[in-house]
């Protein structure tokens, strides 16, 4: 096959670019992922699966209480979920090879919304964890 | 910069031109993956309502209680468990020596997807019925 066919746009010039999608995030995406795959999986065979009847307040609160541990591992949750998400809208918005300008841009936005997606989360997990 | 259109287009043309169960994947992958962090945002929007205390919280479950929320659910448990099966698959194409069975991978992905609708297909039903 040799003729030519239209693609996203060759990423190496995102990657060497400054702004562009380096080691880490890549890697950060797979080991996030992972992460993932056993919490949230954990998470939804709990709350979806084995769910026995309407989720309420107090059935949150047990739980959450139900070990110490339970909390610190919600809290790496909300950092990682976050995480993982936004980076692979970073990874959707580099295929489309961005100009220099505009993929500092969305970088940005996405590192402020993250950060404001990680409080978020961490100040829900506090309510949850306080609910009276 | 084109038009969504035009970027929705490339999409469409990846697949047409490149019409193997790894471009179908990719996409699989992709759009669930958008689904999911829409997902998330109303995840957490939702479970805020605790920040006004117990009947607030109980309030808002109660409103995503019926049949239809239950549908919702069990759509998004569907879509993050494609997300999660074959973002393994390629955890394992990336990180391991199986790339070159990444076909055989992704008919394991669909297999276990069909073992988690089935699952989650009992489940609703039984829910919405009993």
């Amino acid at each position: 096959m040799t003729e030519a066919r239209p693609s996203p746009a060759d990423p190496a010039p995102a990657l060497a670019a400054p702004g562009g999608r380096g080691f880490w995030p890549w890697v950060g995406q797979r080991l996030s992922g992972l992460f993932l795959a056993f919490f949230l999986g954990l998470h939804v065979v709990l709350l979806h699966f084995l769910r026995d009847g309407a989720i309420d307040a107090e059935g949150v609160m047990e739980r959450l209480m139900a070990s110490p541990l339970m909390v610190t591992f919600y809290a790496a949750f909300v950092v990682i979920v976050v995480f993982h998400g936004l980076n692979g809208f970073w990874g959707i918005a580099l295929d489309y090879a961005p100009k220099d300008g505009l993929r500092r841009g969305i970088k940005w936005t996405l590192v402020i919304v993250g950060t404001i997606g990680v409080l978020y989360g961490l100040f829900v997990l506090q309510a949850l964890v306080s609910l009276r | 910069m084109s038009s969504i259109i035009g970027k929705l287009g490339g999409i469409v043309a990846e697949v047409r031109l490149n019409p193997h169960s790894g471009s179908i994947a990719w996409v699989g992958h992709r759009i669930s993956g958008l689904i999911l962090l829409l997902y998330l945002i109303l995840h957490l929007w939702g479970l805020g309502s605790a920040a006004g205390g117990k009947a607030a919280f109980d309030n808002q479950m109660r409103a995503f209680e019926g049949p239809f929320f239950e549908l919702l659910e069990a759509l998004v448990v569907l879509i993050a468990a494609f997300h999660m099966f074959n973002g393994l698959r390629i955890i394992a194409v990336d990180l391991s020596g199986l790339g070159r069975h990444q076909q055989a991978m992704f008919a394991g992905v669909l297999g276990c997807f069909a073992l988690v609708l089935a699952w989650t297909g009992w489940v609703f039903f039984a829910r919405v019925l009993g």
